[in-house]
């Protein structure tokens, strides 16, 4: 009696599943792993391409790094020029005058601009320089609720306590006999070009090209998440390569056994 | 629970609410409104008040002062006699402090700190630290011609006081010119 041929087992030891899982770990985090390669491909290339001086245009990039501001425009139209407020911050035309609140009214002598906030006034050159800020112990009342002129020489303000006329150096305040209408000017709605000039100067350098392929390689474009998802693609791309170094030994050792 | 627990856990509470309001003060602490100092300074009947111009050939001293350009194109003030009070903001570290100062022949009289907005560095307000640039002059190098005892932990604000006394000298001095 002859003894069975004995056919030889077929391992499934741990050597397939590693396979499954390099297999696995490789189709769903390829896209990603293109992703980091190409960033750093162009990352690599950031001085011949100039990356980092180039701002990116696109809003919602500045949207996305939370460069919006919290307020609305405020624009006043000025007989030279326009006056803004954007998130505290003050434009004469695109020039920046400081942090200061959204303005009330302003008021327009012959060679000043008298800002009024709730409670001070900003006198400016029509140039954009500051001549004196008067803060609420330089003027009467502790709010203002109009400013205006009737001469263009002095300034008029209503406060809770009445309305006070200024003298032309802008230093006493004296009440009014009876309260007059004053000459104002209010907010208007800006040009769409100065709003988004402004809006690039509220944003000050701006965000480069550069700055995101470098957040998008690091993850950090994505949020902490990213951050965390771009290091396990890493130590996922280190288990791959061992895998894979792991596998074409085995088969280039059968291949030979074979032959 | 027994009495002595309660008071314990009160105890605790006090101390940790302590502790971790330890440092903070409020934005703006105003100690002295500027109008009620300048009415101090003049006992009780302010002057009306003048203005000092920053022209092109004090930019340059200021500049020396300061370190940087004054603020604005021009300064308050309040005069009756020798006497000026100045009401001057300079920041220490990233909000302005608000000082009064009363210049008598070219000698500082007052030095008070109005209004301070740091969150460090309150000291200075202290009489035993501003009674330090009581009688200082100003030197031709533009200097205080006495040594000014600093309070460590408050460096910054300490220097833009010692700055704003510096400038309001000069600025009595152009007053006077």
């Amino acid at each position: 009696m002859s003894k069975p041929k004995r056919v030889p087992r077929k391992r499934r030891g741990p050597g397939r599943a590693l396979l499954r899982l390099h297999r696995r770990v490789g189709v769903a985090l390829s896209a990603i792993f293109i992703l980091i390669c190409l960033t750093g491909i162009l990352l690599n290339h950031n001085d011949d391409l100039d990356f980092q001086s180039r701002p990116i245009e696109a809003d919602w990039v500045y949207d996305w790094y939370g460069l919006k501001p919290a307020g609305k425009l405020v624009h006043y139209l000025l007989p030279t020029g326009s006056l803004s407020s954007l998130d505290d911050q003050l434009f004469l035309d695109q020039r920046s005058l400081g942090h200061f609140p959204n303005p009330r009214e302003i008021a327009v002598l012959e060679d000043i601009y008298a800002i009024a906030f709730p409670n001070s006034i900003l006198l400016i050159t029509p140039e954009g320089d500051i001549i004196e800020t008067l803060s609420d112990s330089n003027i009467p009342g502790s709010e203002i609720s109009k400013i205006g002129t009737t001469d263009h020489r002095t300034l008029f303000i209503n406060t809770e306590l009445g309305q006070y006329r200024s003298d032309e150096s802008i230093l006493v305040w004296t009440p009014t006999a009876t309260k007059l209408e004053l000459a104002t000017i209010e907010a208007s709605p800006a040009p769409e070009i100065l709003e988004k000039k402004l809006l690039r100067s509220f944003r000050g350098e701006g965000i480069t090209w550069g700055r995101v392929i470098l957040d998008i390689h690091t993850g950090r474009f994505f949020g902490g998440v990213g951050k965390w998802i771009a290091d396990l693609s890493a130590i996922a791309l280190i288990l791959l390569t061992l895998t894979g170094v792991y596998y074409t030994m085995r088969y280039l050792k059968k291949a030979r056994e074979r032959s | 629970m027994t009495t002595l627990t309660q008071k314990c856990l009160a105890a605790l509470a006090a101390l940790a609410f302590a502790y971790s309001s330890f440092g903070d003060t409020p934005n703006e602490d105003v100690y002295l409104a500027p109008d009620v100092f300048v009415a101090e300074s003049f006992d009780g009947a302010p002057p009306k008040p003048a203005v000092l111009w920053i022209t092109k050939e004090l930019k340059p001293e200021i500049q020396k002062i300061l370190g940087h350009d004054y603020p604005a194109l021009r300064v308050r003030y309040w005069s009756e006699g020798e006497r000026s009070a100045w009401i001057l903001e300079e920041i220490g570290k990233v909000k302005p402090i608000t000082v009064g100062i009363v210049v008598e022949s070219d000698k500082i009289v007052r030095l008070k700190v109005l209004i301070y907005r740091e969150s460090h560095g309150w000291e200075v307000k202290h009489s035993f630290f501003t009674d330090q640039f009581k009688e200082a002059e100003l030197t031709k190098k533009l200097r205080l011609n006495k040594n000014i005892d600093g309070i460590s932990g408050a460096t910054l604000s300490v220097n833009a006081l010692e700055r704003l006394g510096r400038l309001a000298l000069f600025l009595d001095q152009c007053r006077a010119q």
